[in-house]
């Protein structure tokens, strides 16, 4: 049986675990004075040898099945990446420029690229496009007006207004 | 009956606006499917930073209690529980609903939790200041080990996998290193000027549980089949009153479960619904009618999850070992205002940490009065999109984060974590542990330093951390429950595997 690249298994977790566990014990071991890193050196080596028990246990698991692989938690159709990838954009797009642009009109910007991008499928999915941006515009104005009264002036958060606001 | 003399502090307008603000978006964010209740109280701490220690967790307490409860209201209009806490409710409180029986089954929902939640906050009332006191014997080897214990509670029982959930705990801790030394003052684990102030609870709060949750609901969006939505329809509020509080067994089961599963650190509302549904269903003489819309399946699971609720806070309150993963939010909340758990909180902070219990009472009867309104309402608020609540959740979480500290660089932190954080849980990691490690890690780092200390003066600092009753118990105690969930894991494996050889 074959299992897609996408499909995320034991195997993926144990592999992630113990690379983390690797970079985390090396950056507090190398080069490091043991006193001031007394405590780290100690949690990331209880990391290392959990994450080396997670590699044990899928080595054993696969060596008590050699005939099937590796799959005790599949994900339903793995990860969606083409659902997942703009949103990943712009959420990090949104939090690298919110300094330069201001924090109100790129949240007010994030607010109506992801309700577009991710609306064509929703509730306005018949309507044409210029009516769905300018409704999650509409919608986002006010969230972001909400937000503008509640932190800005009532918890008196002064957030950078970069280029705009 | 200390707390009797500090129910006047509830009663001021701006703490009554907050617990009846922070009831009704609690029930509106835990009807919403996708936002969990920790998520929810998460995203509320940020708010509650700038005001007064009693008012912030007045609003905190509100909204844990709400959006347990609420979480029902998608549970029994669409089949999606609102939170895990109400899955149990899904089983027959849907079928209800597809009867056209929609209104009746919120009833039964909201008097239920409430009679549990009640219940569950007296149990919080009379069992904590007792168990704060034992907590006066605690020096650093013993808050050490308590810090440990949090962690090793949280991430075996309320993790799909032992190693899984003690390796995120252990990530915690060491993320919790970066900064400066507490002793010493030197940095450890800075690479770049954003991580020389370590990492900000607010930030890891926010960060791994909402921004998560922000994928996950885009995700879903794209491939959302539209879940049928039922009618609420009409019925007499007396006379689902009347019916529900006949039902003794089904609530009095529900609320001891609840109160139970909820003083075991870890646990959490997920297993008290399903423990108490079915326990109810054994001992019921009709069993074959749970699962097809028997009123005493949500009275049992919707009395368990809100009983769960005060005795969740016991462990928490006392020893700062949280019962549920919201209640380990909740430890972030409690510190961001200086407020150490332990005795102090019951003799220095009194009349904060009463005020606090006081007002989940009264939260519980709001719940009950706004929960039964809203009730009649509710199909509106499963027609919000899940797209516009991402957006808006991730707006929230940037906004939360910056006005802690007016820092980029938690926002930053912020984000990171909980990318780094949704990948993980597409891997099974679960972010309760982690936070667990990031909260609890400078309190267990600080004693471990001074136990180190005097223990190396005395002679051996081994001995000195494996001495005495108090650490002895408690090294039992998570060795015990590391024992305990490989047994419990190994069982249930064979079980199925068992099942499996069978069907096949």
């Amino acid at each position: 049986m074959m299992i897609r690249s996408t499909h995320i298994t034991q195997e993926w977790s144990a592999f992630f675990a113990v690379l983390l566990g690797i970079i985390f014990c090396a950056t507090a071991f190398w080069n490091t004075d043991p006193e001031v890193y007394l405590f780290p050196r100690i949690a990331t080596g209880f990391m290392l040898l959990l994450a080396l028990m997670q590699w044990a246990s899928v080595v054993i698991h696969r060596k008590q099945h050699p005939d099937t692989i590796v799959k005790q938690r599949r994900l339903e159709g793995g990860l969606a990446w083409r659902a997942l990838l703009p949103g990943i954009l712009v959420g990090v797009g949104y939090v690298l420029v919110m300094e330069r642009l201001g924090f109100y009109v790129s949240s007010l910007l994030t607010f109506v690229i992801i309700t577009s991008i991710y609306g064509k499928h929703n509730a306005l999915a018949g309507k044409s496009s210029i009516y769905r941006v300018a409704y999650n515009f509409m919608v986002g104005l006010i969230f972001v007006a909400i937000l503008y009264a509640l932190f800005w002036k009532l918890l008196n958060v002064r957030t950078p207004t970069g280029l705009l606001f | 009956m200390e707390f009797l003399n500090h129910f006047h502090s509830v009663f001021t307008l701006y703490h009554i606006a907050l617990l009846v603000g922070g009831t009704f978006a609690g029930l509106i964010l835990g009807a919403l499917p996708g936002l969990s209740p920790t998520m929810a109280v998460a995203l509320m701490i940020p708010f509650t930073f700038h005001m007064q220690p009693a008012a912030g967790l007045i609003l905190l307490g509100a909204m844990y209690t709400a959006t347990v409860a609420g979480g029902a209201i998608s549970a029994i209009l669409v089949n999606v529980p609102g939170a895990p806490a109400n899955i149990a409710t899904a089983l027959d409180g849907h079928q209800l609903a597809k009867k056209g029986r929609a209104a009746e089954a919120l009833h039964y929902c909201f008097i239920s939790s409430f009679v549990g939640g009640v219940i569950g906050i007296f149990v919080l009332i009379f069992f904590t200041p007792p168990l704060a006191n034992l907590a006066l014997k605690f020096g650093p080897t013993e808050l050490f080990w308590i810090a440990i214990l949090g962690i090793t509670i949280i991430g075996t029982i309320g993790s799909e996998s032992v190693v899984k959930g003690l390796f995120a705990g252990v990530f915690g801790l060491a993320l919790s290193t970066i900064g400066d030394n507490p002793m010493l003052g030197e940095d450890r684990f800075v690479f770049s000027e954003h991580l020389e102030s370590g990492i900000h609870i607010v930030s890891a709060l926010i960060g791994l549980f909402a921004v998560p949750q922000v994928f996950s609901l885009l995700e879903q969006s794209m491939q959302r089949n539209g879940a049928s939505l039922h009618v609420v329809g009409q019925s007499r509020l007396m006379q689902s009153l009347k019916y529900n509080l006949t039902r003794v067994r089904a609530l009095s089961i529900g609320s001891v479960v609840g109160v139970i599963v909820g003083i075991i650190p870890g646990a959490g509302g997920q297993i008290a619904g399903l423990v108490a549904y079915d326990q109810v269903k054994k001992t019921s003489g009709h069993a074959s009618k749970f699962g097809s819309g028997e009123p005493d399946g949500i009275i049992a699971a919707e009395s368990a999850n809100n009983a769960m609720v005060g005795p969740s806070l016991v462990p928490l309150l006392t020893l700062s070992v949280p019962g549920s993963p919201t209640a380990a939010v909740l430890l972030g909340g409690l510190l961001i205002h200086g407020l150490f758990p332990g005795p102090d909180l019951f003799t220095v902070h009194g009349d904060i940490t009463w005020t606090f219990i006081n007002s989940l009472l009264v939260a519980q009867l709001l719940m009950l009065i706004i929960g039964l309104i809203l009730s009649q309402h509710s199909g509106w608020i499963m027609k919000v999109p899940g797209h516009h609540m991402a957006a808006a959740i991730l707006l929230l979480a940037v906004y939360g984060t910056y006005s802690i500290q007016s820092s980029y660089s938690d926002v930053l932190i912020m984000f990171a974590l909980g990318l780094t954080m949704f990948f993980g849980s597409k891997l099974g990691f679960s972010p309760a542990p982690l936070v667990l490690g990031i909260i609890l890690g400078p309190i267990a780092e600080d004693n471990f330093l001074q136990g180190q200390l005097i223990g190396q003066s005395s002679g051996s600092a081994f001995a000195y951390f494996t001495s005495g009753a108090i650490n002895i118990t408690l090294i039992a105690i998570c060795i015990g429950s590391i024992i305990y969930s490989v047994y419990s894991g190994a069982k249930a494996k064979q079980r199925r595997a068992n099942s499996n050889f069978g069907a096949a």
